[in-house]
């Protein structure tokens, strides 16, 4: 019984010792990269995520990064957050931080993010906040972040660029004008989707309308306006009509709403791509 | 009493210690990644692709067929002795049929040139049935009846699947189903939609038969251009209906078949 008792604080120590069996994620670093490059970061995510590992910065870092690659973004923005100051990833985790948030819709946090960071890369974060302020619509933050390009290097000049761009395009560009397109429409019904960049669409409403308006026509003068066709055809006529100027409307704001997400679209790439070739 | 003890006391603790382990057991994902560790650390080619293999066996018991399938891909096969490779082609044509690309399973199939086991006999008549090649098929089942039975059981056996293959779906033209729904409702009928068809055909009539009363009635405009719209969309819409029956009648037919034969055929292979 004596032995029994003294055994127990023996197993005690053996069992925690077992399941205290942890690594460094940085012994895993180079198969971590590996799984990513070979894409298999869904299987990086299993394994930083399922194994024991010691509590660090580069387990954090690994973590986001994987999160990041397998685009796994709110998990990935988590892991990075993690990622302390004086780590050696902290550079790198920040700025990718920011493309997750900025991804994520997360503006002002990316904003935040951008706003404490003091390193080295002072141009590349004028460039992340010029795409961020313009992701946000806010046309003098995006001016006074510009005074931070230079120009001179090679890795960002063409993101610098295509941002300056997209500034002109939606602050200084001609957008297309909805209230124009119904009026288009109202006075030759089609014009308005030709306006819009439809051409296919503004043929068929013309045809359509027309057709409506001539057998409309047709029963009147040999009708009268009170038969019964000329009621129907016109009453069809009219909702065409109508729907049609309507239609010319919503096809420009359509039509700008995907301009606007196309540009969107634009500044996220090329915020993200200089991050590449800073962080290789 | 104090060994019955003590023994029992060791052994409540080894449990707890091994219970982790044994979770770990069952995740099946983290294995295939250590599987994909020991294909990275390997030093010797044939490890790396026997730890590959092992690999897509992880992905298989979670179900993730396809991902399998691909890490089977990676597989160098000239490193396997004949035999090896004969089961990793097995596996490669289980898993692509198991995740629905039974194009790829069929190619396995020829690649390995046919064994003469029950399961891969089983497996090949469910692959050519999946691609509608049913003379193959049938004897691929035909094969695994006789490796299975002899005598009376046999031919049992090969009268279900004589009854079963009597059936064979007769697989519809999309081209044909256009051509016929020119003359509603034929397009419909072709694919056996008969009560759509008539609705077809009524639509058709009224707006013909508007065309036709109004050009009488002296209304041309109204009657080529309000039957002429109307016609364009009985007819032209109909036509896309009937192509789109035929599409789903093939769809349903080859299930209805293939669930069949897998039944038929499930019901005289054991369970591994």
């Amino acid at each position: 019984m004596k032995r029994a008792i003294l055994l127990l604080p023996v197993l005690l120590l053996a069992t925690a010792a077992a399941s205290a069996q942890r690594s460094y994620a940085s012994k895993d670093a180079a198969f971590v990269d590996y799984l990513i490059g070979n894409n298999m970061e869904k299987d990086a995510v299993v394994l930083l995520s399922r194994s024991r590992y010691h509590a660090s910065d580069t387990l954090q870092y690994l973590r986001g990064w994987a999160n990041y690659s397998a685009k796994r973004l709110e998990a990935a923005a988590e892991a990075f957050d993690k990622v302390p100051q004086d780590s050696p990833f902290y550079d790198k985790s920040l700025f990718f931080n920011v493309i997750s948030n900025a991804h994520l819709g997360n503006y002002t946090r990316s904003s935040e993010l951008l706003e404490a960071y003091t390193g080295p890369y002072k141009e590349l974060k004028c460039l992340e906040q010029a795409g961020i302020a313009l992701l946000e619509d806010r046309p003098d933050d995006f001016t006074a972040a510009i005074g931070g390009f230079t120009f001179s290097q090679y890795a960002l000049t063409e993101s610098e660029r295509t941002l300056q761009g997209i500034f002109n395009d939606r602050y200084f560009g001609r957008s297309k004008s909805p209230a124009l397109a119904a009026a288009a429409s109202a006075v030759v019904p089609g014009l308005g989707k030709v306006y819009a960049g439809e051409l296919a669409e503004g043929v068929a409403s013309f045809v359509a309308v027309g057709s409506l308006a001539a057998i409309t026509a047709e029963n009147w003068a040999k009708h009268g306006i009170k038969n019964w066709k000329t009621i129907l055809f016109g009453t069809l006529g009219a909702v065409f009509y109508i729907g049609n100027i309507y239609g010319s409307y919503v096809s420009v704001s359509i039509h700008n709403n995907d301009l606007r997400n196309a540009q969107d679209t634009a500044i996220l790439y090329h915020i993200h791509i200089p991050l590449r070739s800073a962080f290789q | 009493m104090h060994r019955t003890l003590l023994s029992f006391i060791t052994s409540i603790f080894l449990c707890a210690a091994l219970s982790s382990e044994a979770q770990e057991r069952t995740d099946w994902e983290l294995k295939a990644v250590q599987y994909e560790r020991a294909a990275f650390d390997a030093e010797d080619p044939y490890e790396a692709a026997e730890a590959l293999v092992s690999k897509a066996e992880c992905y298989k018991q979670c179900g993730r067929y396809a991902d399998a399938a691909a890490t089977l891909g990676r597989v160098s096969m000239y490193l396997l002795p004949t035999e090896r490779r004969d089961d990793v082609l097995y596996e490669k044509e289980l898993c692509c049929y198991l995740a629905g690309d039974f194009d790829a399973a069929a190619s396995y199939m020829e690649e390995a040139g046919g064994g003469a086991e029950p399961r891969r006999l089983l497996l090949d008549a469910l692959v050519l049935g999946e691609c509608a090649r049913w003379d193959e098929a049938r004897e691929k089942a035909a094969g695994l009846m006789d490796l299975l039975y002899d005598g009376q059981d046999l031919e049992a056996a090969d009268s279900g699947l004589e009854a079963l293959f009597s059936r064979i779906p007769e697989m519809k033209t999309e081209k044909q189903a256009v051509f016929r729904s020119l003359l509603p409702p034929l397009g419909h009928l072709y694919s056996g939609h008969l009560s759509e068809g008539l609705v077809s055909l009524g639509l058709n009539s009224a707006a013909l038969g508007w065309t036709v009363w109004q050009c009488v009635s002296g209304n041309w405009i109204t009657g080529l251009l309000g039957g002429g719209i109307a016609l364009n969309y009985t007819l032209m819409g109909g036509m896309e209906r009937s192509a789109e029956l035929a599409e789903q009648y093939n769809h349903d037919s080859m299930r209805g078949f293939n669930d069949a034969l897998r039944t038929l055929l499930l019901q005289h292979v054991p369970a591994e």
